[in-house]
């Protein structure tokens, strides 16, 4: 699935809501591994 | 759940797994894991961002609601009426000016300060003017003081400043030559007040003839018409989307008494009936007793917090008749009320007699006698001693006004509402009763409360004390629970005690504001969306 496809429109609010919640955490995420190897990275330089 | 967010989960955790099993040794897999962590960020940051737009886009959709327009108009019809009843309902010409709470104000001065004194020395001015009556200090003449005073506080009046130093410092010299000078200033307007009370009726007399005739109305149908806009606004306003938004925004609703279980939950504790299984017809007929029912505990609640006023006139009258019945069968010449009239009268003649002799020019300008002297400061000490006497006679006038207005304008027909717009008529009696009820009050509290009390009376659509008779032995809760138990609402006399009268009117409020939100644009979920967004985007 292409995520820039995706028609947030066909949402109901809730779902809307919901599914924002789980990106900002996705990216929680990804932010905190980001850091992670960034520091793995200087580690190994 | 629908089709698409399964999907963005699906992803979410493929992507994730991604990233967990990624090698992580050697710098060139770092490299890629961090590139691979960078796209990965920028593809869902594109998409949250596009969540956040559509987010914020429906808010402002949902949110974007019309001014009712209507509402205003009839704000202003209702304001229309209003003065039109202020202008023709029976209170003297005293309480049409306002006076009442201008004297309770002066006379209160030891509690207040100069300002509030200036500014309601200034307002009865304004007063006086509005009736056609063009105050200059020389009106002040109860005594040298008076005047002194009021011509510095008029002049600076004038120039935009009551609170000048050079007020402040009037008011300290002549206050440390007379330490009684508001109380001259208090019975300076109260004598005012008398010299121009034909001229004032007169005034106010015709001002009604005037505004009943321009509206083509009954003193009466002007009553009528106020109290049926009011309703008409009240009925408005339940189900308008500004109003039901603003209360959400305020906090005074919070939306998660508003959920559906809860609404069910609550709907059954006070009907006994599962709601998902009542016909329209029934659901109907039920939610108009629930909305009259909420209507009649509002106005209950908040007469319980006057109640006390309504108490205190009701214990004055017993008194009252009580004493009419021991002395009926005395020959009384004259009433309380006339004595007290003939000695203000009398008091006012002696003041101005010794005023007289006081202001007289001496013999020789320059030259003054210290015999003469001695007798002016006789004189003086004498119309001092006879103003705080008048001062008292005021004082005692007022209540007999009072006493007399119970007994003409209360019987057993008068309901609770006749009683309770007595006392807010007249100011000093309803600041007594604050008083007597609590005593650490604060003048400025005092000041708050009448308005709110005045503004009960003035624009609330009565249904419940304006039909309870002050001779109804029954308690007006055990009134209203009998009437809407016989509707088949589940009230017991508990819900009506002190601690538990809240939760029913809270637990009302809710069925009813949750049936007029169903009235409205909004869904409750609407309104869920719109509070979550609000939270998260610090709206």
């Amino acid at each position: 699935m292409e995520l820039k496809n995706i028609k947030t429109s066909n949402l109901e609010n809730d779902e809307l809501l919901d599914t924002q919640k789980q990106v900002e955490s996705f990216l929680k995420f990804l932010n905190g591994e980001y850091e992670t190897v960034k520091k793995l990275e200087e580690e190994n330089s | 759940m629908k089709e698409l967010v399964e999907n963005i989960e699906k992803q979410i955790t493929t992507d994730k797994e991604v990233i967990s099993v990624l090698p992580r040794n050697g710098i060139k897999a770092i490299k890629t894991l961090l590139k691979t962590i960078q796209e990965m960020t920028e593809k869902y940051e594109n998409l949250n961002e596009k969540l956040l737009k559509e987010i914020e886009e429906r808010y402002d959709n949902l949110t974007t609601v019309e001014e009712n327009t209507e509402i205003p108009q009839i704000e202003q019809e209702i304001l229309k009426y209003d003065i039109a009843e202020k202008n023709t309902d029976t209170r003297s010409s005293f309480e049409k000016m306002g006076l009442d709470r201008v004297i309770y104000n002066v006379n209160g001065y030891y509690k207040s300060n100069l300002e509030r004194l200036n500014k309601e020395l200034i307002f009865s001015i304004k007063q006086f003017e509005k009736v056609g009556i063009k105050l200059t200090a020389d009106d002040f003449c109860i005594s040298e003081y008076a005047k002194k005073y009021m011509e510095v506080l008029l002049r600076e009046a004038y120039n935009g400043d009551i609170n000048s130093e050079a007020v402040k410092n009037q008011f300290e010299k002549v206050y440390w030559e007379c330490s009684e000078v508001v109380s001259h200033l208090y019975v300076n307007i109260r004598y005012i007040y008398d010299k121009y009370e034909s001229q004032i009726d007169r005034f106010y007399n015709e001002k009604a003839q005037e505004i009943l005739k321009g509206l083509s109305l009954t003193v009466e149908d002007v009553e009528e018409r106020k109290a049926d806009l009011i309703k008409k606004k009240n009925q408005i306003e339940e189900t308008d989307n500004k109003n039901i938004l603003d209360k959400f925004y305020t906090g005074s609703l919070n939306i998660n008494d508003y959920k559906e279980d809860n609404y069910k939950r609550i709907y059954t504790e006070l009907t006994d009936k599962d709601v998902t299984k009542l016909s329209d017809i029934e659901k109907n007929e039920i939610d108009e007793n629930i909305d009259k029912l909420n209507t009649n505990l509002t106005e209950y609640a908040k007469y319980l917090e006057y109640k006390f006023l309504v108490e205190q006139v009701l214990q004055t009258r017993q008194e009252l008749l009580k004493n009419a019945e021991a002395n009926k069968d005395k020959k009384v010449k004259k009433t309380q009320y006339e004595l007290t009239k003939e000695e203000i009268k009398k008091l006012q003649t002696e003041i101005f007699k010794l005023n007289s002799k006081i202001e007289k020019p001496s013999k020789g300008f320059f030259e003054r006698k210290k015999a003469e002297d001695k007798k002016d400061s006789i004189s003086i000490l004498q119309r001092n001693n006879l103003v705080l006497d008048l001062k008292k006679a005021y004082m005692q006038l007022d209540e007999e006004i009072i006493n007399q207005k119970i007994l003409q304008n209360l019987d057993e027909t008068s309901s609770l509402f006749d009683v309770l717009k007595f006392a807010s008529s007249y100011y000093g009696y309803m600041a007594k009763a604050m008083i007597k009820n609590n005593e650490d009050i604060t003048d400025k509290e005092i000041g708050e409360n009448a308005e709110k009390i005045r503004n009960f009376i003035n624009f609330s659509n009565f249904t419940v004390i304006n039909h309870v008779k002050i001779s109804d032995t029954k308690e007006l809760s055990i009134i209203i629970k009998d009437k809407y138990k016989l509707l088949g609402m589940q009230l017991s006399k508990e819900n009506f005690e002190e601690d538990s009268i809240e939760d029913l009117i809270r637990k009302v409020r809710i069925i009813n504001n949750y049936n007029n939100i169903q009235k409205s644009k909004f869904s409750i979920k609407d309104l869920e969306y719109i509070m979550n967004v609000k939270e998260m985007l610090k709206k």
